[in-house]
């Protein structure tokens, strides 16, 4: 199995699978740009957050193979759980979702994100972007 | 009579001679014996509109000749109607019946005209002594929010008789036309394109393949976008109050492109929403932008205008010229005519609800129900409660109007005009024309 390694904004290194790693297209693209010799360096992504999308990716991919004994409500469960972080999180992995170009991720974050600014007001709203930008930076 | 009673009971169309500038041209010496349109207004018996001249699209010569069918006679039409010719080349023409008696100053305000080509100024002398209602500012903002899109789009209003065209000509300027043939009155102005740079932006913005690029959204992320496209429509217009770049990309055509919720609703300028299926609201008219003219029977004549929030632009592919819009108390449809290079392919859809119905239609509405007129089966079908036995004897449908229970259909090619009792059975029946037709101007 050919390996991917992919670095963070820390500089910690992950080796994944490749098939894994073309499920973000964003890295899909590098690849067929850099090829795999060299490890493909992420500055936008810190390590907690690769990590999380890692194993979101590997556990997607795992429910997708045939012969997979996870039931939809068994990936609904961990998807719901995989979101129940802090906004700040939420928010990186949004950003990070969107940057790695990761479609099913995206749309997971940002309908979590979505559902909660739904109901609230317009001054809460903005504070909750405010506090998440001023927790990043 | 309370004009706003006529509102509710009628759906009548304004009295519009609908030919584009290829009618009009296909228009030759051989078709003098043609009818142009038929048209009924509110309290008014039908007639007929018979061809007229029009030299070059700019120059326009003569007013159409109306005719009024009062039993087995016909007559010369009613005084102080408004007829409006507008092609798809940019130029409208107006013009009235006879002129007013009363000669008005200049339109006032912000809706003063820049620019005026000179058969608009006549229009606007003739009719400009209307009052200026609430609902022209309204109307006004909802034109500059569509001008947006760079298109040029016609309105037709149903009841309200409300028309409104815009037109992007060659110089780069749009002409809007608003006309209020309800109060008597005409009010048009045109204003450039290019002389309103945060239009002209807009424009760009419709262009613009990468929001990115516009330094406009300036403090936009682009993550949001993706997390505002996930909101139902109540919360997107609250949305709207968080800051100013959220607004200004919600309210921004390439937003609303690729916005798609599944429940319609309406989205108004003015910081409000209600379901589409709302039962007090009444569509005026529908843009090809998916922009609707409502009016508010709960606050009398307030007319609002909005956005439908399900995307009704996203299927309409971008060579579409034309929308027909009618509206009903709960549904409102709307046909588009395919055109390319100014040439009308014969493809048309009907988008009613989310349903998408293909096929070649005239649709008309009238009492809250909407009926389709197919023109290939010659058959007409209503979607509320039409008369199932109806099958017409003629070929192609030019235009069809009900007027108290009655409908009044056109064909072109044998100039007839036809009428069916909508509540009697097979009862078709052909009116004799006016003979000898008035000549030809």
């Amino acid at each position: 199995m050919v390996k991917v390694t992919l670095k963070s904004a820390e500089g910690d290194v992950f080796e994944v699978d490749e098939e894994l790693a073309l499920e973000s297209l964003m890295v899909k693209n590098m690849i067929e740009d850099v090829g795999l010799d060299s490890a493909i360096s992420l500055p936008n992504v810190s390590s907690t957050i690769l990590a999380k999308v890692i194993e979101y990716i590997k556990f997607h991919m795992d429910a997708q193979k045939d012969g997979s004994k996870k039931t939809s409500e068994e990936i609904k469960a961990f998807d719901d759980d995989f979101v129940n972080v802090g906004i700040p999180t939420l928010f990186e992995m949004v950003l990070a979702s969107n940057y790695l170009n990761v479609k099913s991720l995206l749309s997971l974050t940002c309908n979590t994100v979505a559902n909660m600014i739904k109901t609230k007001p317009p001054a809460e709203v903005k504070e909750m972007f405010t506090s998440a930008k001023q927790a990043k930076a | 009579m309370d004009p706003c009673s006529g509102l509710k009971t009628m759906e009548s169309q304004l009295f519009v001679s609908k030919p584009c500038k290829h009618a009009l041209n296909r228009l030759g010496p051989g078709s003098l014996k043609r009818i142009s349109t038929c048209s009924i207004t509110d309290q008014e018996e039908p007639f007929v509109c018979l061809p007229f001249k029009l030299k070059a699209q700019k120059d326009w010569k003569s007013d159409p000749v109306v005719m009024k069918n009062s039993g087995s006679r016909w007559e010369p039409g009613p005084k102080r109607r408004t007829l409006i010719c507008g092609s798809p080349s940019g130029r409208s023409c107006m013009s009235r019946g006879h002129e007013r008696d009363h000669m008005p100053g200049d339109c006032e305000g912000a809706h003063k005209p820049e620019t005026m080509p000179g058969d608009c100024e006549r229009a606007v002398r003739a009719g400009a002594t209307a009052r200026r209602e609430s609902i022209i500012p309204s109307v006004h903002d909802w034109l500059l929010e569509d001008l947006s899109s760079g298109r040029g789009t016609a309105y037709r209003g149903h009841g309200a008789r409300l028309f409104l065209r815009q037109d992007a000509n060659e110089l780069g300027g749009c002409s809007l036309h608003l006309v209020d043939d309800f109060l008597c009155g005409i009010f048009c102005w045109s204003l450039a394109l290019k002389a309103q740079a945060p239009l002209h932006l807009r424009c760009g913005l419709e262009s613009g393949k990468n929001i990115k690029q516009f330094k406009h959204f300036k403090g936009l992320v682009m993550e949001h976008v993706d997390i505002l496209l996930r909101l139902p429509g109540p919360s997107l217009l609250r949305a709207r109050a968080v800051c100013k770049a959220w607004k200004q990309i919600i309210d921004s055509p390439w937003f609303l492109r690729r916005y798609e919720d599944p429940s319609p609703c309406i989205i108004f300028q003015k910081k409000r929403w209600f379901e589409l299926e709302f039962p007090s609201t009444y569509i005026q008219s529908v843009s090809q932008s998916g922009l609707v003219l409502v009016r508010e029977e709960s606050t009398g004549m307030g007319i609002s205008a909005g956005r439908i929030l399900w995307s009704l632009s996203r299927p309409l592919p971008p060579f579409v010229t034309i929308i027909h819009s009618i509206g009903s108390t709960s549904k409102v449809a709307l046909l588009s005519y395919r055109a390319d290079n100014g040439e009308r392919l014969s493809h048309r859809y009907l988008k009613l609800g989310s349903e998408v119905l293909e096929g070649s239609f005239t649709l008309f509405s009238w009492d809250g129900k909407l009926y389709l007129l197919g023109e290939r089966g010659i058959h007409l079908f209503g979607l509320f409660e039409a008369p199932e036995s109806i099958s017409a004897r003629f070929h192609v449908i030019k235009s069809a109007n009900i007027y108290n229970s009655i409908m009044y259909c056109i064909s072109l090619n044998r100039a007839m005009l036809v009428t069916y009792n909508l509540s009697k059975q097979d009862s078709w029946e052909v009116v004799p024309l006016p003979k000898p037709l008035p000549p030809y101007m």
